[in-house]
């Protein structure tokens, strides 16, 4: 019996500051592991490979706020995103890492989980 | 004189980038010598100081362009050190321009925590071959670039964090920041 494999994976580089998307659907070298073992050099930074270097677990805690004034705009008033991104290590430690963003810098990162999102769906029917 | 006009723009220009976009490259001799090589010390000294002061209240209020006429004019009818027809057309032009640019670059200096930098990402599709039906699972794995806003110089404080993702927690995800734009949402139409 033949076992046949066909994996594919889209890789797309999207920065959090701009639209520019670019896209490169690479066929994977054929491999015998359930995990990716080998990345196909594509120019871009490419998401590390190991997978015990990767947290399974992301949680999102989150604020908004407004900066209603500062030192040199007293009419400031911009709506601020806090994330907390709490991941937890091989020990079962809780790691929370804050990350502030403007709104507009909200919206692309939104914008990134978004697309992320539809390449998953996608990818089920392929 | 026409050319007060073009100096005071090249003024305005330098003087912003040294205050508001902290280019240290331009300092007080660097804009003079490039753009009042003839003035006084002195005189170039109270005209830095006075058009800082501009700046520093267009600035302060973020002006909109009404508010910005009222101001104008009332710096015209000044008795003392009034601003001429060509520098207030000058200053009117420079902040159509360059407003919300300032104002953004001082918002990104407002930041003191860690900021996202970048954020790479690759889904993966994983099968299972020993199964006589495919399976198909995909996984998204995620690399967010932090950097710390403190060390703004010092590019070295900067964390890459990865994480590998399966659906149902990148959905949690997306609920949690689609919970987040919606209350941003409830706010800004109050």
């Amino acid at each position: 019996m033949t076992n046949m494999r066909t994996d594919y994976t889209v890789t797309q580089e999207c920065l959090a500051d701009t639209r520019n998307v670019r896209r490169h659907s690479l066929p994977l070298a054929d491999f015998k592991s359930l995990h990716a073992e080998k990345i196909l050099e594509t120019g871009n930074t490419m998401p590390g490979v190991e997978s015990s270097a990767l947290t399974s677990d992301l949680e999102l805690e989150w604020k908004v706020g407004l900066a209603v004034s500062s030192n040199d705009v007293r009419s400031l008033n911009e709506i601020m995103v806090t994330m907390n991104l709490v991941s937890t290590d091989v020990s079962g430690n809780k790691i929370r890492r804050p990350v502030e963003m403007t709104l507009s810098q909200f919206r692309d990162f939104k914008k990134s989980i978004e697309d992320i999102h539809q390449h998953m769906e996608n990818a089920k029917l392929l | 004189m026409a050319d007060d006009a073009k100096c005071f723009a090249a003024f305005l220009n330098g003087l912003s980038k040294q205050i508001y976009f902290r280019n240290a490259e331009l300092t007080d001799n660097v804009l003079k010598e490039q753009i009042y090589p003839d003035l006084p010390d002195e005189d170039f000294n109270r005209l830095k100081s006075r058009t800082a002061g501009l700046l520093k209240s267009l600035v302060s209020a973020d002006m909109d362009m009404t508010q910005l006429e009222a101001f104008l004019t009332a710096q015209m009818k000044r008795k003392e050190g009034a601003l001429s027809e060509q520098q207030a057309a000058a200053l009117r032009k420079f902040w159509k321009t360059n407003k919300v640019k300032i104002h953004d670059s001082i918002v990104i200096q407002t930041m003191w925590g860690n900021s996202l930098e970048k954020v790479s990402w690759r889904v993966d599709l994983q099968s299972q071959t020993r199964n006589t039906e495919q399976i198909n699972i995909p996984t998204a794995i995620m690399e967010l670039h932090l950097s710390d806003n403190l060390d703004s110089s010092n590019s070295k404080a900067s964390e890459v964090v990865r994480f590998e993702l399966n659906e149902s927690k990148l959905s949690s995800v997306l609920q949690g920041m689609q919970e987040i734009e919606a209350q941003i949402n409830k706010y800004t139409k109050k």
